[in-house]
């Protein structure tokens, strides 16, 4: 496991997250968003295991997935500013950012990306290809039932698919103790689905697990991985988690995989200067990309009838 | 060579499978069964079970399913066993498939064809009976269409097909077991366009899917009182194809839209509010429409037969109209 790297990258993500609340906050952008702090390990770790060719599916928390999945920082940056140069010309917005060549897909949908995902798998076994597809979502979206429809049409179909619950309690200000009165993984097991739970935040565990399942994925067999984590923001921009215990907060922003990954690296070879050096690496970068965003504007100009219908021969 | 309905439509996809190794079919009891209504009859024989899929009972992933596969490259052919079910899908439909060429700028497409039988007459009551048509009208991103007869059902399920489109594909329960030679039918037929399929000079009938046909019956009923009725034929819902509706007002000032769909909001609805938009000064005098009773519909033939538009209404329509 390269330590190093899967640190840079929760940092980066969670610098520009950063940046997008800062922004936020001085009014520069418009609409809301849905911050992924102190769950981002998960898509950096699952993604070790992935290609460029493997499909993720993502929802309204996904700026993780995305730049996880190897967008563009500055393209994805803009598109979560409205810009016509984000990967969606503005259009999409922080929950709908998508990109082909990144096989990258995100729906506003709660879960509604799952059947989606599920057809995306198919196709990969039809051409007899070895590309998986990771499609993410919340335990809320667990109680939607297309997202249940789909679970079964994977199991039944052994469609190469890995679902990865990340279960950070809540869905919204909703308690799952409120909405679930069975274990998440056992359900998707009860489908037939070979499943595991990593709690937590065990990101070595995670790390294994994503391996072996991703590894057996690939041969046409359905995997699900619920992850136990917790979002150290509020659900949306201005959400004031009113409804969480400040014990339980604590609990888990003492596990948070950041921190935990930064001892880890300063008890090897890595000093406190070395880190320091790495943070400001990442949010100098940050501060420039969304700078010369901000600062050089664009006037490109989008037809809004354009592509309503896709015109390709 | 004589078919009917039903069989046209098989018989086209079993071209288009033959064709096209990425096209396979999805959907319930689809397979030894072949649909409810036979339209996929014998296709799993020939084509096995890995292209001719019958899936289980679950629309939204159904749904789901084929966007994926479309997103992923193929050309999937799903089927929805009844338009009453569209519902369940509609979130699939909407703020899914619809959106991906929009948000993309065209990198991303989803050719995939819903194929769904609608409407009444067959006594199955207020679940299994509905046109639903006009809740996908203002979907933008979606094309819908609604063949009306046999000789035509090829043409346009074959464009539905090669369509880089989520297309919507209206079949109608009563037209399958229509028999009609189908010898030097068009190969493909463009969508968006509609079709005069009886000139006139008196009124003007607007239609598709199944209310065609009792328009042409009453027309050619009244052609022989030396009543002049041009009937038209939408063939695709959406685009609707408003020139050629405005290309006949524009000679007849009489018109009356007839549909299967409930009256509030509907395809009709739709109609009337673009020609006033496109035409009003053609008009001679307030556009009337006809269209199923916005009640569930009921099972017993009697009360189905007044729920949905007769012959009688609307020759009693025309009548009235021509007397006004
Ligand atoms: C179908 C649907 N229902 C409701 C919403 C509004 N909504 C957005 S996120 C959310 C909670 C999602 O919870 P969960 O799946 O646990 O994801 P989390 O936000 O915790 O990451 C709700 C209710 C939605 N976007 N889509
Ligand atoms: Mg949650």
């Amino acid at each position: 496991m390269d330590l190093l790297k899967i640190y840079k990258k929760i940092l980066l993500i969670r610098a520009v997250e950063n940046k997008l609340d800062q922004l936020f906050k001085k009014g520069l952008v418009y609409g809301t968003a849905h911050f992924c702090i102190g769950q981002e390990f998960i898509p950096v770790v699952v993604s070790q295991h992935l290609r460029k060719e493997d499909a993720v599916t993502s929802t309204h928390r996904g700026h993780g997935h995305a730049l996880s999945k190897d967008l563009d920082v500055k393209k994805f940056l803009a598109e979560l500013l409205g810009d016509p140069r984000g990967y969606n010309t503005g259009k999409g917005g922080s929950q709908h950012v998508s990109s082909i060549d990144n096989n990258f897909f995100a729906n506003g949908i709660t879960g509604g990306m799952v059947p989606i995902a599920v057809g995306i798998a198919f196709a990969n076994k039809y051409k007899q290809n070895d590309n998986v597809v990771v499609a993410y979502l919340g335990d809320g979206a667990m109680t939607e039932g297309y997202v249940l429809e789909s679970l079964n049409m994977a199991a039944a179909l052994k469609l190469p698919i890995l679902f990865i619950c990340e279960n950070n309690f809540y869905a919204m200000s909703t308690h799952i103790k409120k909405t679930h009165s069975s274990d998440i993984n056992k359900k998707a097991e009860a489908f037939g689905i070979k499943s595991a739970l990593v709690p937590d935040n065990n990101y070595k565990l995670l790390y294994e697990i994503a391996e072996e399942f991703i590894n057996d994925t690939r041969k046409g067999i359905p995997h699900f991985i619920e992850v136990q984590t917790y979002r150290h923001k509020g659900h949306s921009k201005n959400d004031q988690n009113l409804y969480r215990d400040k014990s339980e907060e604590q609990y888990w922003f003492n596990k948070d995989v950041a921190l935990i990954i930064e001892d880890e690296l300063l008890s090897n070879k890595y000093t406190i200067e070395d880190i320091n050096l790495i943070k400001t690496e990442i949010d100098t970068f940050v501060d420039k990309i969304s700078e010369e965003l901000i600062q050089q504007g664009s006037d490109i100009d989008i037809d809004l009838f354009k592509h309503i219908y896709n015109e390709t021969k | 060579m004589i078919k009917t309905y039903a069989q046209a439509i098989k018989d086209t996809l079993d071209e288009e499978l033959m064709n096209d190794p990425n096209l396979f079919l999805f959907g319930e009891d689809i397979g030894v069964y072949g649909g409810c209504f036979g339209a996929t009859k014998g296709l799993q024989e020939k084509y096995g079970n890995k292209r001719v899929i019958d899936s289980p009972m679950s629309e939204q992933a159904i749904a789901g399913l084929g966007i994926g596969a479309a997103l992923n490259g193929l050309r999937p052919v799903i089927e929805i066993m009844f338009m009453d079910f569209i519902t369940l899908i509609y979130d699939q439909i909407l703020n899914h498939a619809s959106i991906f060429s929009y948000l993309s700028n065209g990198e991303m497409k989803v050719p995939l064809v819903i194929r769904v039988p609608a409407g009444g007459g067959r006594g199955y009551g207020a679940t299994h009976s509905k046109s639903l048509w006009s809740a996908l009208m203002n979907i933008p991103g979606i094309k819908i269409i609604a063949p009306s007869n046999t000789r035509e059902v090829s043409g346009l399920l074959r464009a539905a097909i090669k369509d880089n489109n989520p297309v919507i594909f209206v079949e109608h329960k009563s037209l399958y077991q229509i028999k009609d030679d189908v010898e030097n039918a068009e190969d493909i037929i463009p969508i968006g366009k509609a079709k005069i399929v009886k000139e006139g000079n008196d009124l003007l009938l607007i239609s598709f899917s199944k209310m065609v046909l009792d328009c042409l019956e009453v027309a050619n009923k009244l052609e022989n009182e030396g009543i002049s009725i041009e009937v038209l034929d939408l063939r695709t819902v959406k685009p609707l194809d408003i020139e050629t509706i405005k290309n006949s007002i524009d000679k007849i000032g009489k018109v009356i839209v007839v549909e299967e769909g409930f009256p509030q909001s509907g395809i009709a609805a739709e109609i009337i509010a673009q020609i006033n938009e496109v035409c009003f000064y053609s008009l001679d005098g307030p556009i009337k429409r006809i269209c199923t009773l916005e009640i569930p519909l009921p099972c017993s033939p009697k009360l189905e037969n007044m729920a949905i538009p007769s012959k009688e209404r609307i020759e009693n329509e025309i009548r009235s109209m021509l007397n006004e």
